[in-house]
């Protein structure tokens, strides 16, 4: 990657902080700050499965549906179940880590193609969703459950303290095991890596089942600040995840991406939709702005390979 | 009758240094079938890109039936009837025969294609030779040989004069070899000129009337068949001595390291021993190569210090017993290009740089700089990208990367290829220094002066099958030729004498 493009997502989130800073006063305000950062906990958790996922050559379009799917499971437990609550949750992820082995598992044996398996997911997870919920959204999650997103640990908001736990141990793993040298091996060409000896299938295996699992985490977050399990919630938010990884230097063809970069690139979709809420851009437009984002970044990256080509 | 196409003096450079043709005299006469041979990098193919307008020659004097026209771009060419019938095959599997064969060239009618005529055209041409194919057959539900004949219709229909075909039997069986062989009969007596470009000698025996070879980029034998032998093509083929380009030491072979155990092919090979593997394409090289990795299904074992090595569950088992694969495309199998140096040396070898799940940078980053030191691998830092370095420094990550991995059976499947002759040297430096501490190193290459100039003994696969092994001592390059082209040993009598009972042998 070059210094270029690493420097871009950052030179681009300051200007845009800088932006809606000038143009809006509770923008800047920390009441702001903190919302955002409640607002988008799931966006930066979800996205670090993606990184992980995108970085081995993979995608996976079936984060929205797992979200709700890991909400509805967790929240039925607890509600319909009795089930304590720390065991709801895990319950919660444990349905993300199969979803995302289910999808490991047809990209690497039966090879199909990962767009086409994470898409039969989301249908597959959603239907689940609803059938497991009967429809409607699974209300009056207890307390505990509810504190998880809306707490305060040491007076810092928990979905702060989370979310950087959650990005430092990612970006440590994916740099200092062997499991994130293999993943961008991997991404960069299988098939030297398949010579070089690496377990090609073991790894991306893992790769879709830490997909799954993140996006089950990121679900549980939003289930708690909602306080219920609403199978119908989530929907599209992959998008919404691989755009923040795009924009953040990852390439979709594999073997190129950070962690930072992904944070970076979660930054700029939350301050850009939140700032062009407060500047008063009608909502529909917001769309149109962060589909622009993504191909601006795209674009950037088409433009600086060419250069460095050249 | 004039000729279809006469080129006189014809040279073509590309860049400054590489000279691929040297005034080279070329004729295409009508009715006549010419076998057009020469080694790899002769300049064949630069001469068949002249040819059909790919790459317009520099300078030289070019007729088509003796008026001075310009082979200046491919619609030119194709406009003359100059028409190409290229190795892999240029089908859309998904259309029918009828739409391969109009593709590009659709009868209209009001603006629309005209679905019947394309059909009745098709047609046409497929009775007219005699082709046995249902215009309206999808292409993915032929045979290769059927294939080859709507290839063939395809340039007919665009009214060819003269013919290339390049290596046209490689995916034909011996049926459909012969079937090909009656239809370019065919074609030569309604006044065609065909080039047929292959290896395979017999087959150039069986179906030209003239023999043309290339070396070095130049013209250097042209003889009517009827009055040539294998040995003569043969030694025009090779033509050069072994120079002293290939500094192969003189090792002693230790006890025995290696034995190979495959259906087709059993060797034991001693320690400090260069074994090379001689074949034309598609004999097995390769693959025999992938299979001692563990990347290919066998039944076959490979004893390693008579320890027995499981083959055909993946490459890690190789590996673990000190198996290295450089691998024939380093850029598409061998090297993440986009990864730095680093990443890609130490990869097969991570647990020699920290045991366990972890990764520490420190001594990966020095494992690596060992390897970089001793290879001379050209590069300001292990962290630069590995795609940024020339061929010759890529491959000597390659070998880094088994170095690293501590491998004692070095695989070098075409080690040298794309690679520039100072680096060329420095590999074959490298194969002296791992086979002098006992290692042993089994070389693929085409190019028969390598193998001879770098092998201690050299196996010779003809279609799939080890046929023998010759002693450096006894290695010459028309013997090696003559086994790979023929599976068997020259014999001066029989070759000279019956050159045509060879043909489908």
């Amino acid at each position: 990657m070059t210094l270029a493009k690493r420097l871009l997502p950052a030179v681009s989130l300051i200007l845009l902080f800088l932006f809606f800073a000038s143009q809006s006063a509770p923008f800047r305000s920390m009441d702001n700050i903190t919302n955002i950062v409640g607002q988008n906990a799931w966006l930066l958790i979800a996205s670090m499965g993606m990184t992980i996922v995108i970085l081995g050559g993979g995608i996976d379009l079936s984060v929205g549906s797992v979200m709700a799917f890991c909400g509805v499971v967790s929240v039925h437990l607890m509600v319909n179940m009795k089930v304590p609550v720390p065991l709801a949750m895990l319950a919660g992820l444990a349905a993300g880590g199969v979803a995302g082995a289910i999808n490991g598992l047809l990209v690497t044996k039966l090879r199909i193609p990962a767009f086409i398996t994470t898409l039969g997911m989301l249908l597959i997870a959603r239907g689940a969703s609803l059938s497991l919920a009967k429809g409607v959204t699974v209300d009056g999650a207890p307390e505990a459950f509810m504190q998880f997103a809306g707490g305060k640990v040491m007076n810092i908001p928990t979905p702060l303290v989370m979310t950087v736990a959650i990005a430092g141990v990612v970006a440590l793993a994916m740099h200092f095991t062997k499991f994130g040298r293999y993943v961008q091996a991997i991404g960069s060409n299988a098939e030297a890596a398949r010579v070089s000896g690496v377990p090609v299938h073991k790894t991306l295996l893992w790769t879709y089942i830490l997909g799954g699992v993140f996006a089950g985490f990121a679900g549980l977050v939003e289930a708690a600040r909602q306080g219920s399990g609403n199978p119908t919630s989530a929907e599209g938010y992959e998008l919404d995840v691989v755009t923040a990884v795009v924009v953040g230097g990852a390439s979709l063809s594999g073997g190129e991406g950070r962690v930072s970069g992904t944070i970076l690139g979660v930054l700029l979709v939350a301050f850009l939709r939140n700032g062009l809420n407060l500047i008063g851009v009608e909502p529909f437009l917001q769309k149109a702005y962060i589909g622009a984002l993504i191909l601006a970044a795209v674009a950037f990256d088409q433009w600086a390979r060419r250069k460095s080509a050249a | 009758m004039a000729d279809w196409l006469t080129l006189k003096g014809i040279e073509k450079s590309f860049g400054s240094a590489v000279k691929a043709l040297k005034g080279v005299d070329f004729r295409i006469g009508q009715g006549e079938i010419i076998a057009l041979l020469g080694e790899n990098g002769a300049g064949k193919s630069t001469l068949l890109k002249a040819i059909t307008g790919l790459q317009p020659p520099d300078t030289g004097d070019v007729r088509w039936l003796d008026q001075p026209i310009a082979l200046s771009s491919p619609a030119k060419a194709a406009a003359l009837g100059i028409q190409m019938v290229y190795q892999e095959l240029n089908l859309s599997p998904h259309l029918s025969v009828a739409a391969n064969i109009c593709l590009g060239n659709e009868p209209t009618k009001f603006g629309i294609i005209d679905h019947k005529a394309v059909y009745q055209r098709a047609k046409e041409v497929l009775d007219a030779h005699g082709f046995a194919i249902d215009p309206a057959a999808m292409v993915d539900s032929l045979g290769p040989a059927q294939r080859q004949l709507v290839e063939i219709a395809k340039a007919l229909a665009r009214d060819a004069k003269v013919l290339l075909l390049d290596e046209p039997t490689s995916s034909l069986g011996e049926q459909d070899i012969l079937s090909l062989f009656e239809t370019l009969r065919d074609l030569r007596a309604k006044g065609l000129g065909i080039v047929y470009v292959s290896h395979r000698l017999p087959e150039c025996f069986a179906i030209s009337d003239r023999f043309v070879i290339l070396r070095d980029g130049e013209l250097v034998y042209e003889a009517n068949t009827a009055e040539t032998d294998t040995s003569k093509v043969v030694k025009a083929m090779v033509g050069r001595d072994l120079k002293d380009f290939y500094p192969r030491a003189a090792i002693e072979p230790g006890a025995v390291k290696v034995a190979i155990d495959l259906p087709g092919f059993k060797l034991d090979i001693h320690a400090g021993e260069v074994i090379g593997i001689a074949g034309l394409t598609g004999s097995g090289r390769s693959r025999t190569l992938r299979t001692l990795f563990g990347l290919e299904p066998s039944t076959g074992t490979l004893y390693i210090d008579g320890k027995a090595v499981q083959l055909g569950k993946g490459p890690h088992i190789c590996i673990d017993a000190g198996v290295g694969l450089l691998t024939e495309d380093r850029k598409k199998t061998g090297l993440a290009l986009a990864l730095p140096i680093r990443h890609n040396t130490t990869l097969a070898g991570l647990d020699k740089v920290t045991p366990g799940p972890w990764l520490l940078h420190g001594p990966d980053k020095s494992a690596t700089q060992t390897q970089v030191t001793a290879l001379a691998v050209k590069t300001p830092s292990t962290e630069n990208a590995v795609g940024n370095l020339s061929g010759g420094n890529q491959q000597k990550v390659v070998l880094g990367r088994w170095l690293h991995a501590e491998s004692t059976v070095l695989l070098f499947d075409e080690p040298t290829r794309g690679v520039d002759v100072g680096s060329k040297v420095e590999i074959y430096e490298r194969m002296n220094d791992v086979t002098r501490k006992g290692s042993v190193v089994v070389l693929v290459s085409s190019e028969i002066p390598e193998l001879l100039g770098m092998s201690d003994r050299i196996a010779v696969l003809f279609h799939g099958k080890l046929v023998t092994v010759i002693s450096r001592a006894d290695a010459t390059p028309e013997r090696v030729l003559h086994w790979m082209m023929t599976g068997r040993d020259i014999d001066p009598t029989d070759t000279a004498a019956q050159p045509h009972q060879e043909a489908h042998s």
